[in-house]
């Protein structure tokens, strides 16, 4: 029959559930065949019921699962916890141990003795720095060092003092070393190697009442008398230096900045300061110069005038 | 007025979800594998992972979710080569005054429809299934599956003519 070949295609009966037909052809539709047949069909369907299913005790399945799920992994991720807990701790343990490095470091006119493992000590003069490692301190004496400080090595192995522009190295010796602009190294007892940074210049060893100076690059030899740093005795010596290092002691022993103006500070300079007066510094830095100044009111700043 | 939104954590919460859509989830992949136990596993574990993932899932999206999930478990789980829908039941009628041969020719058919349902391609078979035994439109059928409209009603005409090629020639007028 070619009206129910029409019928019975996808296309029509799609436009049927979707209730796009015309009411001529829905009414066609209702006296075929295929209609009658679908219908049919439809109706038995729509006697059927679904599985049977009991949703309690499903539930009551799934919860003791939810439990027992619930109960696990709290403890795994305790185990977890403690265990990444226990690495952190060992790690830094291992960390502190192994790398930690013991630093040490003076501000403005402050002093320090620093007693290390081996019995040896270093006098810190001011705004200077000392680090180390304290694992296997004994086989490896070394430390890194800025500033100015007296250093008395026990002997034993090779002591190292690493600085910007060089490292001294000794086997025990009493020795201080001055970093500026420039470096001096002075030698008190024993002997000490200097090896400038710069590998223009060779190593140099100095023996008992010889110091260097390592200025803009150039090795400079000289003997001395003393038989202590004078900054370990509270005051600071210049021979024949310009005023403006002068003036950068003056501002490392004291909390002071100098205003400068028109002031010659290339003029050289040969006396001494003491670190526990500041008054008394700047008179007998000043005045044999010939160079007036005032102190603000905060003693902070220093204003420099002829 | 806005109202806060129902934590699924809660197992108050929880378990009603759980009542309201346990059964319904549980025909939907009945249908879909024909297999009842197989079934019922599906959706528990989906709803034992929903417990695992309450704080991620919004009360208001947990029908989508649920079904979404069961059907991924399904299409993960190896496909039932036979369905055998025993599980469908015929609801007794509500008149039991027609004659016993009727009655009889009316079981035959109903065994035959189970076999003719059953042997309906997968797509076919679920859509018509939700529509004629859950009574469901199909635009409910349409955000289930997330498909359009247009594609259940296509789905549908197709179970139509599939099922009256096996079975009309059974009626008889």
């Amino acid at each position: 029959m070619p009206m129910n070949e029409k019928y019975a295609s996808e296309d029509f009966l799609t436009r049927w559930l979707a209730g796009e037909l015309s009411d001529e052809e829905l009414a066609g539709f209702k006296t075929s065949s295929v209609y009658g047949e679908i219908m049919a069909i439809d109706n038995a369907a729509k006697t059927l019921s679904g599985p049977k299913i009991d949703v309690e005790s499903a539930l009551s399945r799934v919860a003791s699962k939810n439990q027992k799920a619930q109960k696990e992994p709290n403890v795994k991720r305790l185990w977890v916890f403690t265990a990444a807990a226990a690495c952190i701790a060992i790690l830094f343990a291992g960390y502190t141990y192994f790398y930690s490095t013991k630093t040490y470091s003076t501000g403005i006119g402050e002093k320090e003795i620093v007693l290390l493992a081996d019995g040896s000590f270093v006098e810190l003069n001011a705004n200077s720095t000392l680090s180390y490692k304290r694992f296997n301190w004994e086989e490896d004496r070394s430390v890194n060092f800025d500033g100015e400080a007296f250093f008395d090595i026990k002997s034993g192995k090779d002591f190292t003092v690493n600085t910007p522009q060089g490292t001294v190295s000794v086997l025990g010796t009493k020795f201080n070393i001055k970093i500026r602009k420039d470096l001096k190294v002075q030698c008190y007892e024993g002997s000490v190697v200097f090896t400038p940074l710069d590998e223009t210049n060779s190593s140099m060893e100095l023996t008992e009442g010889m110091e260097i100076q390592l200025i803009n690059g150039q090795l400079y030899q000289k003997q001395f008398s003393q038989n202590t740093p004078d900054w370990q005795n509270g005051f600071s010596s210049f021979s024949e230096r310009p005023l403006y290092e002068v003036l950068d002691e003056l501002a490392l022993q004291y909390p002071i900045q100098f205003k400068l103006d028109t002031v010659d500070v290339n003029r050289k300079f040969t006396g001494k300061f003491t670190h526990n007066n500041l008054e008394n510094a700047l008179k007998t830095t000043l005045e044999p110069m010939g160079v007036k100044y005032h102190i603000s009111t905060d003693k902070r700043i220093v204003t420099l005038f002829e | 007025m806005t109202e806060e939104e129902p934590s699924i954590c809660e197992q108050k919460t929880y378990n009603q979800i759980f009542r309201d859509h346990y059964e319904v989830v549980t025909r939907f992949i009945y249908y879909k594998c024909g297999d009842l136990q197989q079934a019922e596993d599906i959706v528990q574990d989906v709803f034992v992972k929903l417990w695992k993932l309450c704080s991620t899932v919004s009360f208001y999206k947990v029908k989508a979710y649920l079904y979404k999930a069961a059907n991924n478990s399904f299409l993960n789980e190896k496909a039932h080569e036979k369905i055998v829908l025993k599980h469908l039941h015929k609801t007794t009628p509500s008149v039991d005054n027609e004659n016993p041969e009727y009655l009889m020719q009316m079981d035959e058919f109903h065994e035959k429809l189970k076999m003719a349902i059953a042997s309906l391609p997968q797509k076919e078979r679920e859509v018509y299934l939700l529509s004629r035994v859950e009574k469901k439109t199909y635009a409910e059928i349409a955000e289930i599956l997330g498909l359009g409209v247009k594609a259940i009603e296509r789905r549908m005409s197709k179970a139509l003519l599939l099922l009256r090629e096996v079975l009309g020639k059974e009626l008889k007028f």
